[in-house]
């Protein structure tokens, strides 16, 4: 289980103005919840910026050292979800969830194929169907995302739900016959083979006819 | 070109564009796409003219995705008429964008083949545009 540091601070003011102020100062409003209990905190932009690079991750654990106030100084958490501008991408908002090590916890996990598959090479195109997937687990068998061997994956074959590996107590949500990833057969192969099947379609009852005939 | 099958009336009133895409402004099924940066309409041929610009710096393989659909109806009064007597005849129909809008996705091609048909693409766009991809 890697862990990540970031700091936050309890929040005082809440109300859609004061967190235009505190975004214009360059925080991030967010609010850290677990079972019926939630306080409000705000954490530094560029530093949650620089943990995230690219893509939030929802399956990552942040040791969350909150300053001021009452809270817990330590607290382990997840994002459980986030908040963007659809414009510029930024993020406007955080939930953390408080995980408790000993309780097992539902999210999503980003998949990643590794290397290039045999389909691929021979022209076909490899579709991620599930960038994400859906997991059960105790944080400490979180994985931060799930990589995918497709090096042998050949034309027209797909990995399903079922085939990706489990360890400890890691379980996967989704329909086992999901498919994950497949390689899609090139148009142009595909017509080729309806072009091939079709005259041999004909010959075949060319020659059924003529036996009728006789 | 992209129309509706069948709509309840003919014409409708124009309304306001204000606020942001929040619906429709991730990437839902392509590794890239073109994002509108600014509101404005969309029309059926433009949207075609981009299709066909996207398709053609592609050629074969990679998949691509319309995000938008022009439903709502454009009006147009005839040449030299004079103001009043009605709202002008349907002439197209237009996708109305807001900005952070997803327009179009691709994938199965490499980032820069994507890129560059995604920007000869906006150029057939009436609105501002950037591109962004899932691992951006």
């Amino acid at each position: 289980m890697k862990t990540h540091k970031l700091t936050a601070q309890i929040r005082k003011e809440t109300g859609k103005n004061a967190c235009s102020r505190l975004r214009r100062s360059g925080f991030i409003p967010a609010v850290i919840y677990t079972h019926g209990k939630s306080e409000v905190v705000q954490v530094p932009g560029g530093e949650f910026g620089k943990l995230f690079k690219g893509k939030i991750s929802e399956s990552v654990i942040i040791d969350l050292e909150v300053l001021g106030g009452s809270a817990e100084k330590d607290q382990k958490v997840i994002v459980k979800s986030y908040q963007l501008n659809p414009v510029t991408d930024e993020v406007t908002h955080l939930d953390f969830y408080k995980v408790d090590l000993s309780e097992k916890l539902q999210t999503v996990v980003p998949v990643s194929t590794l290397g290039t598959s045999k389909g691929e090479r021979m022209g076909g195109m490899l579709d991620v169907v599930e960038r994400e997937l859906e997991i059960e687990a105790l944080p400490a068998d979180l994985p931060e995302k799930i990589e995918i061997d497709v090096t042998n994956l050949d034309l027209g074959h797909s990995i399903y739900v079922k085939d990706l590996p489990v360890s400890g107590s890691l379980r996967f949500l989704a329909d086992p016959e999901r498919i994950v990833v497949t390689v899609l057969v090139p148009k142009a192969a595909k017509e080729e083979e309806v072009a091939e099947e079709a005259p041999a379609e004909a010959e075949a009852t060319e020659s059924a006819k003529e036996k009728a005939e006789e | 070109m992209l129309m509706p099958k069948r709509t309840k009336f003919r014409k409708l009133q124009r309304g306001r564009m204000k606020g942001k895409a929040f619906r429709g402004s991730t990437i839902s099924f392509g590794e890239f796409a073109l994002k509108s940066m600014e509101c404005g309409k969309i029309s059926s041929k433009q949207i075609e003219a981009a299709r066909v610009a996207i398709s053609r710096k592609v050629k074969r393989g990679g998949k691509l995705w319309i995000r938008i659909f022009p439903d709502y109806p454009a009006t147009k009064k005839p040449a030299e008429t004079r103001m009043g007597k009605g709202k002008g005849n349907p002439e197209g129909w237009v996708a109305i964008i807001k900005p952070g809008r997803i327009l179009f996705e691709i994938a199965g091609v490499s980032e820069d083949l994507a890129k560059d048909a995604l920007r000869l693409a906006a150029f057939k766009l009436p609105v501002k545009t950037k591109i962004t991809g899932i691992e951006m």
